[in-house]
This record gives structure tokens, sequence and C-alpha cells, in this order.
């Protein structure tokens, strides 16, 4: 609401940032987490991983992240091999379930952090923080800690310290998981038109195939460490490529066939 | 205290159960503070008041005196400084140590992490006796005795503090170094911005341990220190023993004096204290 009356010109509109994974593989002890993963990302696509608990979903945003090593295979961001480059110098921002804000610090801080390890000049900082602010109607807790706010509010502060940094490249893992039905609504329509406005690359992890039917430019379904389908939703919807697939989205499709009776 | 005015308070009913509670907290506390308060009233007496029984608590004339005399009879001034400048510098390392290793070993992964924790937590197992004296030769062979740099730097590391400062870096949540990472910080910068502005309640905790333990440490100074000018008040409190007499009354004056710090840090960090007990799940 607030997003589209919003001067956003210093944010950056030209897609870019895709992501290719190759072959790649991932293990905990005796867990294969992925096993031999491939995937495309187009610049500027929003790419919604999508599976059950446990299924290597969130596992594939952080070896993305260089959160973790692979153990085998190549990852590359924006045509570039990620091998060994630390993930502050990926050029990416994540959200996390948790918002991981820095409890200490208001949120101006938060927001300002990621700028001042850049060296960014402090008047360019206090134009980028009060802009990504106004971006997610929060200019209003700029002041505040992040302690005492509501789940919602904390996750827009979340949000606008990705946004903050323009990075080329935005992960999602599980944002609105801790949510309350009504935040979960607004705040899936907040980062979808974020998307729109910023046309930078999104990849959102969701174990919720309705959330990722919502939001996806195309969908990577995984289960047991192996992406069994892509497609956009309505692909995935039309032509399941196994049962495993089929069954995922079956009621995912079933809320679809409501929500556009109710239209019609 | 926002939180304690929102809660309504518990009104005190009278019933056997709190009547028993309430006189074995009080019999537990007297027990407790006689000692300091046999310490107090002696320090205001002639040295041969001291034991005399029945023990008269309140002295019919008491020594102010004692007071101004251990600061002429021994160098009790250059004492309290030997021993604040050997704690104030334990103490800041011991915290800058501690909570570095405690976030290396809570937070970074690298090979046998684990193992090399428990390994360094073992030697809180043995006891400092069992290697005082291969310590006191390594000293020495380095030049450091008679010298504070070895109290300090054989206090500087303590796997105590290791432990006591992992058990809570561990109880902030992994995303948070996470974020940070991300943000663009280093491992030092989430340490120093992060990690230990988060540690408040630990690092009081540490504080108070490593203060107290310091300050009052008596067989360290006595094993490294002989001369007189390196002293700390623990050992220059023996000055008042002398071949065939004792000056009780000035040593319980002095002791009193050398509490005071203890007290000061003590009241200062003890709400942290308490917090920070209840975090790290140490059991006092």
């Amino acid at each position: 609401m607030a997003l589209l009356e919003l001067d956003t010109d210093a944010m950056p509109t030209v897609p870019h940032g895709g992501v290719s994974m190759r072959g790649v593989g991932k293990k905990f002890g005796t867990v294969q987490a992925l096993r031999g993963v491939d995937l495309d990302v187009a610049p500027g696509e929003f790419l919604v991983l999508v599976g059950p608990s446990g299924c290597g979903k969130s596992t594939m945003l952080r070896l993305i992240a260089g959160l973790e090593d692979p153990d085998g295979g190549e990852i590359a961001i924006g045509g570039c091999a990620m091998e060994g480059v630390a993930p502050r110098k990926r050029d990416i921002a994540m959200v996390f379930q948790s918002y991981a804000l820095y409890p200490h610090l208001t949120v101006f801080r938060n927001l300002a952090m990621p700028l001042e390890l850049r060296k960014l000049p402090r008047a360019e900082v206090e134009r980028r923080v009060e802009e990504a602010a106004a971006l997610l109607d929060i200019s209003y807790l700029l002041n505040r800690k992040p302690g005492p706010m509501s789940g919602g509010q904390r996750q827009r502060v979340a949000l606008a310290r990705a946004v903050v940094r323009s990075p080329s490249l935005f992960l999602f893992d599980e944002p609105l998981n801790s949510l309350d039905v009504q935040h979960r609504a607004e705040l899936r329509g907040e980062i979808a038109k974020l998307h729109q406005r910023l046309g930078t690359t999104f990849i959102y992890v969701t174990h919720d195939p309705v959330e990722a039917t919502m939001l996806a430019d195309r969908i990577a379904v995984l289960d047991d460490g192996v992406i069994q389908q892509v497609g956009t939703p309505e692909e995935l919807s039309a032509g399941p490529a196994n049962a495993f697939v089929a069954e995922f989205f079956g009621g995912a499709r079933a809320v679809r066939h409501v929500v556009s009776g109710a239209a019609r | 205290m926002a939180a304690s005015a929102a809660l309504p308070r518990r009104r005190w009913r009278f019933t056997w159960k709190n009547v028993l509670l309430y006189a074995v907290v009080l019999a537990i506390t007297l027990v407790m503070l006689t000692p300091f308060v046999w310490m107090l009233s002696a320090s205001l007496k002639l040295n041969r008041d001291v034991f005399t029984f029945p023990i008269e608590w309140i002295p019919a004339e008491p020594r102010w005196e004692n007071y101004v005399d251990i600061w002429t009879k021994i160098p009790l001034a250059l004492f309290i400084g030997n021993t604040a400048k050997i704690t104030i510098i334990v103490t800041i390392l011991q915290l800058l140590t501690s909570s570095f290793a405690a976030y290396a070993f809570a937070k970074l992964k690298f090979p046998f992490r684990d193992t090399l924790f428990l390994g360094y937590i073992a030697t809180i197992a043995m006891p400092w006796q069992v290697y005082m004296v291969p310590q006191f030769l390594l000293m020495r062979e380095l030049d450091l005795n008679n010298t504070h740099t070895a109290l300090i730097i054989l206090q500087a590391f303590t796997a105590f503090g290791v432990f006591l400062m992992r058990q809570f870096y561990q109880s902030i949540p992994d995303e948070l170094c996470e974020a940070a990472r991300i943000d663009g910080m280093n491992e030092y910068q989430i340490w120093w911005k992060i990690m230990l502005p988060l540690s408040k309640p630990a690092l009081s905790t540490l504080t108070i341990f490593t203060f107290v333990n310091t300050w009052n440490d008596f067989l360290g100074p006595m094993i490294y220190l002989t001369k007189t000018e390196l002293k700390t008040i623990q050992i220059g409190l023996r000055m008042f023993i002398s071949q065939y007499s004792a000056e009780y009354g000035l040593i319980m004056a002095a002791s009193m004096v050398s509490l005071i710090p203890v007290l000061l840090i003590f009241l200062a960090l003890q709400r942290f204290f308490v917090e920070g007990i209840a975090s790290t799940g140490l059991k006092g």
C-alpha cells in the first residue's frame, strides 16, 4: 500500500543476480541433506523452494548464502563461482524465520549496520535507511529496539535490513512461519510487491504449497534432498512429474480452485 | 521494574510452612553473617580484648584508632594499589580471553572443536596445588619471579571462564551470527559488536568471580612476591603478625577495608550476576 506511493528511485530496478547450481550435494553426519542438485534461477526471477520439513530446502538456501559449504558440485551467483567466497562478499541479503535482528541496537542501527560495514558516508547511510524504512512502513520504529515489537513489525524490519543494501539476490528462509494468519497475508503481499518493485532475484523457502503458489514465478519441489520438479505453479498443477508432487500440491490446487471459484 | 509493577504482589500468608521456611532462612543468614559481625567488632578492639569470652559484640570503648593505625604501621595503601592493579588487569584479560575463546567454541566450526573444548574443561578438575611448583619453576626460568607479570600471565586464562561464557553464547541464536556474516562482519567484528554487548549478564558474573578470587588470592602472591613493595593486601596483612604476637585488632580493621572493593563490585553487578547464573545454567 505504502510501497506504491513511495519514491524508490534509489533502489535497483535492473534484474541481476541469477543463480546456478550444478551437482550440489551436502551431508550432515550420516544424513544426506542434498543429492546432486541442479538448478538455474534466472536474474530477476522469484523462485520458491518448497517441500516437507527436512527435505533440504533450507540447506540449499544456506549453501547459496555461503553459510554452509557444499560437499560437492558448484554454485555460481551472477555467473561467478562461489567456492571459497565468504557470505559477506556474495552481494546477497537473507531474511530469517527468527528475524535475526540485533536486539541491543535500535531499528535504525540494525538497518544502518550493513551500510556502515561497507564504510558508506553517514549522509548516504541515513538516506538509504530512511528510504528502506519508508518502503516497509516502519519509519515510526526507527528509534526503537526490536525486543518489545510484534512479530510482524520485526519481520518488516528484517525485510528493510535486507532491502537497504540493494543486494543482487534476496534469500528468504521461511520468513512468515512465526507470524499469525493476518500478518502472514499482509507481509506476503509486501514481499510480492517488493519483488515487482526491485526486480531482483528472490529465492524463497517455504513448506507451504499455497504460499509457494501465490508468490512464485517458478517453484522447485524438493523431497529427500532431490529436486522432484521445477516449473511454474500452473505447470506443477497441470502436470505433476510424480506422485509426490501431485500429492504435495493436491491441497494447494484445491485452495486455488476455491479461490478462483470465489473470484468468478 | 516494569515487570514487577505489572505483576500483582503475592500476599504473605501465615502458615506453619512459611514460618518454618523463614526460621531456616534466618538461621542460615545469621550463621553466614556472624563471622563478619565478629570481624567488625574485633576491628574496634584492643588486641587483648579480641578473644575475650563471652564475646563483647559492641565494644564499650571502640578503638577507631585501629582504622588510622593500619595505614601507618604497614604500607597498606601500597598493598591496596598492588592488589587493585593485579585484580583489574587480570579481570579485564580474563573477560577478553574467556569470551574470545568461548565464541570460537560456541559459534565457529573447526576440526576437533568439541574434543578440544572437553580437554580444556577437564583442566578445571586439576587442583592448582598439583602444578603450582612446575609453574613456579617455569616462571623463574622466564625471569618473572618477584614480578606482578607472573601473577597476571598465570591468571589471564581460565577454563572456568571459557566454560561459563560458552554456555551463555550457546543460548544466543546462531542466526544472529549468520545475519551478521551476511551483513558484512568478520568473526572478530561479530564477537566485538554483537556477542560482547549481548553477554552483559555472563560478563558480570565472570567479573564478580574473577575479581573476588584475584583480590582475595593468598597463595599466588605468597609464592611469587617476596619484596615488600610488590606485595598484595592479603599477604601484606601478615606484617601485623610478628614472631611472638599478632595485632588481631589491626588485622581485622585492615580486612574490613580490604572487603570494601569486593562488596562494591558485587553490589554493582549483582543484578546481572543473578541473571547470568540463571542463563548460563550454573547452579549457585
